[in-house]
């Protein structure tokens, strides 16, 4: 997953990523590409607009009587997410909007809450995605050496980028769930210039407490997501 | 007083009622009708719409109009729930000539709707398609497959799956850009 794809192979995952249909490892590789090459982000803008416009073709059927009066039950007895549930995402979208869209320093900078939320949902739709979640990679010493995405989709998946390319060797991946289940997953070799990780994950992302890198059995980069 | 997507959802993010109410009467027809499209249950897709109406009520304060319409995301909400709804009672679809077929024989009744004329000629351009490459669309893009899946109910190798479907998709852009000039 850390090697990159150049635009041909990006181009033949695009319709699959503009229908929401890649898989997920594919899909990482492909939006790691994205992230870097404004004209394949033309071709999946232009794409995803046929599929939105697909969408609507779809032909217009009243529900049964009752459907309204049972919608709005359901939509009264459930406040929408207020400010911290919102920070919480303007916060995983500002890291989205730095590490996935390329945008540096500067833009991190300068946006406000509004554009930070629009780039989340942006990301979110690029994937047509369920749900994206993000916390900070810890070293031993508390510094944080990257950003932890976790996406739930199908198949929901977790994706790093580091600041730089950890100390090189084999690090086993642990996943931690709240309920103390211990997961192992795709190991992963540091090399030079290596400065992404991923791998597909069999829980949802809200049971995510803990994200290892261990070497020699010892963790030596953490996220928590709890 | 007509207010517009953009504000009702704005309202909807401030969890005013009336403003969900004229969304879900606005809505209704086209998230039930994408639903019932895609699951082919009146029940399943009245679980879907419903689901829909509460996802977009808790996302509302996400949304930007700067990235598109109201309606394609609302649409698409609509559909992967439609597809989760599928995979969760481990149906397939059998039959995307069948939605193939509601599509293009449906017309719209009315004109002056945004967009009116975008939705005419990609629906042409759709009809125009060779059955061969609008299927694999219609598998892709309403019911969720993968082009691996795709080949497999298509009965076809995963390179010609893939290029039907960015073949049929190029001639839809295409169309779709001529009507936007």
């Amino acid at each position: 997953m850390t090697e990159g794809l150049d635009c041909a192979e990006a181009r033949e995952l695009i319709p699959e990523l503009a229908a929401g249909v890649a898989a997920g490892d594919e899909r990482a590789r492909a939006l790691g590409h994205l992230s870097g090459c404004p004209e394949c982000r033309r071709e999946l803008a232009g794409t995803a607009e046929v599929v939105d416009e697909l969408l609507l073709l779809a032909p217009e059927h009243e529900p049964s009587a009752g459907f309204e009066r049972a919608v709005l039950a359901r939509l009264t007895a459930v406040a929408p997410r207020r400010h911290r549930r919102r920070a919480r995402l303007l916060w995983a979208a500002s890291i989205v909007a730095v590490a996935g869209l390329a945008a540096g320093a500067v833009w991190w900078g300068t946006t406000d809450d509004r554009e930070l939320a629009s780039s989340y949902r942006h990301t979110l739709e690029v994937a047509h995605g369920h749900g994206l979640s993000a916390a900070p990679l810890l070293s031993a010493g508390g510094a944080e050496t990257g950003t932890v995405f976790a996406y739930q989709g199908s198949p929901s998946w977790v994706y790093v980028t580091f600041r730089s390319a950890p100390p090189q060797g084999h690090y086993d991946v642990r996943l931690l769930t709240t309920d103390g289940r211990r997961l192992a997953l795709r190991p992963f070799t540091s090399t030079p210039g290596g400065t992404a990780w991923g791998s597909t994950i069999q829980v949802p992302i809200q049971q995510i407490q803990r994200i290892e890198f261990l070497k020699s059995n010892v963790p030596a980069l953490t996220a928590s997501f709890g | 007083m007509n207010l517009s997507d953009d504000s009702l959802l704005a309202g909807m993010a401030l969890g005013d009622a009336d403003a969900a109410t004229a969304f879900v009467r606005r809505y209704q027809p086209r998230v039930y009708g994408l639903a019932l499209a895609i699951v082919g249950s009146t029940a399943v897709a009245e679980e879907v719409a419903q689901e829909a109406f509460l996802r977009i009520w808790r996302n509302a304060a996400a949304y930007d109009a700067r990235r598109g319409q109201v309606a394609t995301w609302v649409l698409t909400i609509t559909r992967n729930l439609s597809i989760d709804a599928l995979r969760l009672r481990g149906e397939q679809p059998i039959a995307p000539d069948v939605l193939m077929g509601t599509l293009l024989s449906h017309e719209e009744d009315e004109s002056g709707r945004p967009h009116y004329e975008d939705r005419e000629q990609l629906r042409s351009a759709l009809r125009a398609l060779p059955p061969e490459q609008g299927r694999p669309i219609v598998l892709s893009v309403f019911y969720g497959l993968t082009a691996k899946e795709t080949a497999e109910v298509e009965g076809i190798p995963l390179g010609t799956a893939k290029t039907r479907i960015r073949r049929g998709i190029a001639k839809l852009r295409e169309a779709l850009e001529v009507s936007g000039d």
